[in-house]
């Protein structure tokens, strides 16, 4: 596949929360308004480029050669609890006008689905470091289109009427549903359309 | 200071022991997982190959990554002359890429083939997965590069897929040239 | 007083059936428990595979809980539930090859947030047994929550019913099938519905409780 193609397959197409469910407790938790659901995107966004790099790094470099690959989820998921830590560390130091954008955000991340899914992913389909690069951060962006929207909806809902029993995640869920049914439309045929497969 | 070591010392005794628990249960499980990834290719294996005939397990898989070819086995017949190949070609089509199982007798004619994982979305590129679909390019002497040249019977089982159908015809295709012109009925 | 503690560890084990139950009221871990409800099989091993992560953590977390210090207990926590889950992974490649569907949701059950959060909330605060049997209740309503959502999807998405050794159809709806049911947005849309009718039967409770007081 081209980088398009992986661009658009995972924005789009392979939506990982509509499609598949990763990310969907911050997707559900997060997207009250729209400020704090484009944080939370931008910073999933981030991790998921850097972990994905240093995760295949260290599969492929640390991993394969001392065939240890039954350690990739322990191995995994440290990197990423440990990378958080750090960028939460680094970023507060280098730039507080990020941390106070980001900053709440990034220790919810390490039990985000996505990222460690993303991660196993790139491993599972074989994909060589640039893709994997690619493949994390569209990802993310997938997942920061769909929260922002979702974010959008829900401040809309906040002034309309909604019967009582549906009030707050119920009816949440319903609309990420609709969402969901119209990223259906999405089909892998655009690629072949487009000529990128 | 102390206090920082000791922490980081549980720390490690916690890891060094869980790594150690999963390398013990690694080692039971692993020999199973393996036969049982064994089990699946010859499975998929013998659904293409003829009945009179088996795979050369010594020589096993052979990997090609070259032109298409992802990988091929030798078929024997009982008295372990050769007869023929089963190749594993990669292709790719309209939801992205495939791979299919073909079995050419050792002259390159292309016998049965049968489409492995596929990421085709259901209903379009799915066809294929059924045999009937998948056996029409081997009913032909030569194999058929777009639906013009199919009897007006067959083009209705595949109507609709064309990009599936050029691209399974191209890999097929592309592992017949790789017998003919690498594998020529002997050994590379 | 032997009475007592028994219903006291009771107590432990039923409050994650309802009062706290996992996925419709404390809303963890969602994301294995919409996608792997299209069928009631793979609900089934999923909740399985949960329910003995969890027991399994819960116990050695609790164990550990005077040696794990606070500024590791995290990453700690981590690694030991990380195991436990490439122990399940492990164990269900090599004899259970049939429960592979569930894929990369396996190794996700690292980060599902019902076990990282019992072990923060209960098991690092807890004696063991109360522990092992606060996970074993919450793996089991996290169980019976898969097996509703999973029901109500197959029945209606797919017409059918797929135990584990046995596959039941339903006549009219395995033929006609609501098609949209098994796929993901319908996963999301009879989890909001469900979380509709628990609040109007919660609030129907409690209007009850306010009539009899």
């Amino acid at each position: 596949m081209t980088y398009i193609a992986i661009i658009i397959t995972y924005i789009f197409i392979q939506n990982y929360i509509l499609v598949n469910f990763l990310g969907l407790c911050p997707f559900i938790g997060v997207s009250k308004n729209s400020e704090s659901a484009i944080g939370m995107g931008l910073a999933v966004t981030f991790v998921t480029g850097v972990t994905s790099v240093i995760c295949w790094l260290i599969y492929t470099l640390l991993l394969v050669p001392l065939h240890l690959e039954y350690l990739e989820t322990v191995a995994f998921i440290l990197v990423i609890a440990s990378l958080v830590q750090a960028l939460e560390m680094f970023i507060r130091k280098t730039s507080p006008s990020l941390y106070k954008a980001l900053g709440i955000y990034l220790p919810l991340i390490t039990t985000n689905c996505l990222v460690l899914g993303i991660a196993i992913i790139n491993i599972q389909e074989k994909h060589n470091i640039f893709e994997t690069f690619v493949t994390g951060v569209s990802a993310g962006l997938g997942f920061t289109l769909a929260i922002v929207l979702m974010s959008a909806i829900r401040e809309k809902l906040d002034i309309e009427s909604v019967p009582k029993a549906f009030k707050g995640t119920p009816i949440a869920f319903i609309c990420a549903s609709l969402m969901a049914l119209s990223f259906m439309g999405f089909d892998k045929g655009i690629l072949a359309n487009l000529h990128l497969v | 200071m102390t206090k920082y070591l000791k922490s980081s010392l549980t720390l490690f005794c916690i890891c060094a022991f869980f790594a150690l628990l999963l390398s013990l249960v690694n080692m039971v499980t692993e020999p199973r997982i393996k036969a049982l990834a064994e089990q699946r290719v010859l499975d998929s294996l013998s659904m293409v190959i003829p009945s009179n005939s088996r795979i050369n397990m010594d020589k096993g898989e052979v990997t090609v990554n070259k032109d298409g070819v992802n990988s091929y086995y030798i078929v024997e017949n009982a008295d372990k002359s050769l007869k023929g190949y089963v190749l594993n070609l990669k292709g790719s089509g309209y939801g992205g890429e495939f791979t299919v199982l073909a079995y050419y007798s050792k002259d390159g004619k292309l016998e049965k083939s049968k489409l492995l994982d596929n990421s085709e979305t259901s209903g379009i590129g799915k066809k294929y997965e059924n045999d009937d679909a998948i056996s029409l390019f081997a009913s032909y002497d030569r194999i058929p590069t777009s639906k013009k040249d199919l009897d007006p019977s067959d083009s209705l089982i595949v109507s609709g897929a064309s990009v599936t159908f050029q691209g399974l015809s191209s890999a097929l295709i592309g592992g017949q040239n790789y017998i003919n012109s690498v594998l020529k009925g002997g050994l590379k | 007083m032997n009475k007592k503690i028994n219903s006291a560890y009771l107590q432990e084990a039923s409050k994650g059936l309802f009062k706290e139950n996992p996925v419709f009221v404390l809303m963890l871990g969602l994301c294995p428990t919409l996608s792997m409800s299209a069928q009631v099989d793979n609900a089934l091993g999923m909740g399985i595979a949960v329910t003995f992560v969890l027991v399994c953590s819960n116990i050695i977390i609790s164990l550990l809980r005077s040696l794990i210090k606070n500024s590791i207990r995290i990453p700690a926590f981590i690694v030991i539930i990380a195991s436990f889950v490439t122990i399940v992974e492990l164990v269900v490649k090599a004899y259970i090859p049939s429960l592979s569907v569930l894929g990369v949701y396996l190794p996700l059950i690292t980060v599902n947030c019902i076990i990282l959060g019992r072990a923060e909330a209960f098991a690092s605060k807890n004696s063991v047994l109360a522990s092992a049997l606060d996970g074993l209740g919450m793996g089991i309503g996290f169980t019976l929550s898969m097996l509703l959502l999973s029901l109500i999807r197959e029945i209606i998405g797919s017409g059918s019913i797929s135990l584990p050794f046995a596959k039941i159809s339903i006549p009219v709806l395995s033929t006609h099938p609501v098609r949209v049911l098994s796929l993901a947005p319908g996963a999301m849309l009879v989890m909001g519905l469900l979380l509709a009718l628990f609040n109007v039967i919660k609030d129907q409770k409690k209007t009850r409780k306010e009539a009899k007081v």
